[in-house]
């Protein structure tokens, strides 16, 4: 057993990879074949991550689990650093969950080169843990940028009408932006005399980098991290990639990818640049504010079901980073609730649209009315998860958007209640632009679109639909009822991430005027949700 | 019969009523639904068509010009690189004048100090 706690998160990045060349290896495998086996190497490599889970340390949730470097060019230290605290814990539990619902989800909906496709399925998980696992800013950055190549491949070869065009402009996107945060990070690293482990530069890094230095880091990481997330005016690959990718591909990104951006922001953008973090924060408050209102708008207008969903997460994702640059303790596990919850309401509303159209081959709203009569099951799970999207008390949205507005209303440095207000006001329209459509799609007079050469698949969902469902909505529950199991861990980790901002020296100062500002890192989170009347 | 005279009383009630500004402003829940539809709920959708076509073809075409920079610096220098010995030779001529000027600056630099 020591040996496996000891390779735990080698093997979990590894375990992805292995089996997808395992799987090119095998020759004549059929195609039902291949599916099975990528769901068993995904569902492995999640079983796996649970015995992680039940091993890593939630007494001390802040410091790395699993820690083990494996050497790599020696003579320039640079080696691959594994381990995992409460937060990336979280996330790596969130996308080996979300993996194999993914393919179960797939099985029917790709036909052609079927091999290849749960290949880059494989690698792309390989991929995502990677970054979640990497403790030293190299491997972070080399996970970071392969997850890019599987999904190039995935939109490009297995997309919508237009998807070469998204493959293209996602990946020229992101790219561009993230080799400016490499030069950052690259920086970063030398003014700390090549150190690149993640947990000394948040020691070292605030201390050698001048102010002006770290506006500078700040910005450069922001180029890659913000475009990821993907925060306002950097979004507009987002719509594009998410409605053009395959199902697959769009649950992978809007579950997994963005957070990526926002994970990366949390983990390493805010510690390692404090000062510019807190200087920067109203303006990346403004900016996720505007993406909220903004993207929201936009949602209403959309004619095609999965377009209004890529918006939506636009908005989404802007509550996460407002809730993120509250730099208090609400916000910012409210931010990581978000992260959480979006994956899986978001992942499992682009799995609906996919039932939809591998049934009827179209996305759009007009064609498609009082789809409860002749599909109550899946018209339940559409609107289940449509409202875990909108934030109904219950259900996990909620926990998640609650917080952040919360901490963005309290924080007395760095945002204000004017931020949250007019947040807020994203709340309403996100209410409006989902029950629009739900109320054209779901319910009213029934209308169906005429298909030619028959669907293969029944009516309402199969089985193995409900099942992919299922989990998710369970997920989605538990989490609206329970969310102090995963906020409890978060308050330690988030306190070492905000240890070195500016605001913490003047917390006393405040505290005489303001008692509530002591809440803000100092309250355990159990008693912060009390107060927060979750 | 009972029936039929109630429901010709009734609709003669009605059509009489009709006419009264009153009812019709009852009937019509006092026009609070026309009311918010004209004064929210349309003109937020044409702010929300006006930004979708800003998304459109504001912002990505901002971004996507500035993907255009570096093409445009091909461009621009693509001409010296196309083969043409004239272009060649004044390059040539050039970079010899420059380093000739140069040797000489160091020179005369040397000779004054």
């Amino acid at each position: 057993m020591n040996w496996l706690l000891d390779l735990m998160l080698v093997l979990l990045v590894a375990m992805p990879l292995l089996s997808g060349v395992v799987l090119v290896l095998l020759p004549d495998l059929t195609k039902s074949m291949v599916r099975v086996f990528s769901l068993l190497a995904t569902l492995a490599t999640f079983v796996l991550s649970l015995i992680g889970a039940c091993f890593f340390d939630w007494s001390n949730p802040a410091a790395l689990s699993f820690v083990k470097s494996v050497e790599w060019v020696g003579a320039f230290g640079l080696q691959f650093g594994f381990g995992v605290n409460a937060i990336s814990m979280w996330l790596v539990l969130l996308t080996t969950f979300l993996m194999p619902l993914v393919v179960l989800g797939s099985f029917s909906a790709i036909q052609d080169r079927v091999k290849e496709f749960f290949l880059w399925l494989l690698i792309l998980e390989s991929a995502m843990l990677g970054v979640f696992v990497a403790t030293d800013i190299v491997f972070f950055h080399i996970c970071f940028e392969f997850t890019l190549i599987p999904l190039y491949f995935l939109i490009g070869i297995y997309g919508s009408s237009q998807r070469l065009k998204a493959a293209r402009v996602f990946f020229l996107y992101t790219f561009t932006g993230s080799m400016l945060t490499f030069a950052g990070l690259l920086y970063v690293a030398w003014r700390c005399d090549w150190v690149f482990s993640i947990a000394t530069l948040y020691e070292l890094a605030p201390q050698r980098l001048s102010e002006i230095e770290q506006a500078w880091v700040m910005g450069a990481m922001l180029a890659g991290f913000a475009v990821k997330v993907p925060l306002f005016p950097l979004h507009t690959w987002l719509p594009l990639a998410h409605t053009e990718a395959p199902t697959a591909g769009s649950v992978i990104l809007a579950g997994v990818l963005l957070k990526l951006g926002t994970y990366a922001l949390l983990q390493l953008a805010i510690p390692i640049a404090p000062i510019a973090a807190d200087q920067f924060a109203p303006i990346i408050g403004l900016l996720a504010v505007v993406g909220i209102l903004y993207a929201a708008l936009i949602c209403w207008v959309q004619k095609d079901i999965k377009k209004l969903i890529a918006y939506s997460s636009v908005s989404h994702l802007g509550f996460c980073v407002l809730g993120m640059f509250a730099f208090n303790a609400e916000g910012m596990a409210g931010s990581v609730m978000y992260m959480i919850n979006h994956g899986l309401s978001t992942g499992a509303l682009f799995l609906c649209v996919g039932m939809i159209y591998e049934r009827f081959h179209t996305r759009q709203m007009s064609q498609m009315q009082g789809l409860a009569q002749i599909m109550p099951v899946w018209s339940f799970f559409m609107v289940f998860f449509c409202l875990a999207s909108v934030g109904l008390p219950g259900l996990n949205g909620f926990v998640g958007e609650f917080l952040t507005l919360l901490g963005a209303f309290r924080a007395k440095y760095v945002l204000g209640p004017p931020y949250a207000v007019m947040a807020g006001f994203g709340l309403i329209f996100a209410a409006i632009y989902i029950l629009f459509m739900v109320g054209k799609v779901v319910f009213g007079p029934l209308k169906v679109p005429r298909v030619e050469n028959g669907h293969c698949l029944s009516r309402d969902l199969n089985l193995r639909e409900i099942v992919t469902l299922t989990p998710l909505a369970a997920g989605c529950l538990w989490l609206g009822l329970q969310p102090s199991f995963i906020l409890d861990t978060l308050t330690e980790p988030l306190e070492k991430i905000v240890e070195h901002l500016p605001q913490r020296t003047a917390v006393a100062h405040y505290t005489v005027d303001y008692p509530r500002i002591e809440v803000r890192m100092h309250m355990p989170m159990a008693q912060a949700t009390k107060h927060a009347g979750l | 019969m009972d029936r039929a005279y109630g429901g010709g009383f009734y609709r003669q009630a009605c059509s009489r009523a009709n006419g009264v500004a009153t009812v019709r402003v009852l009937k019509n829940k006092y026009y609070v639904d026309e009311l918010y539809d004209a004064m929210i709920v349309r003109p937020l959708r044409v702010v929300g068509g006006i930004f979708y076509q800003v998304d459109r073809l504001v912002i990505d075409s901002l971004v996507m010009g500035l993907g255009f920079l570096p093409r445009a610096l091909g461009l621009a220098i693509q001409p010296s690189q196309r083969g043409a010995l004239q272009g060649y030779g004044i390059g040539m001529a050039i970079g010899l004048v420059s380093i000739v000027v140069l040797v000489l600056m160091a020179i005369a630099s040397g000779h004054n100090s």
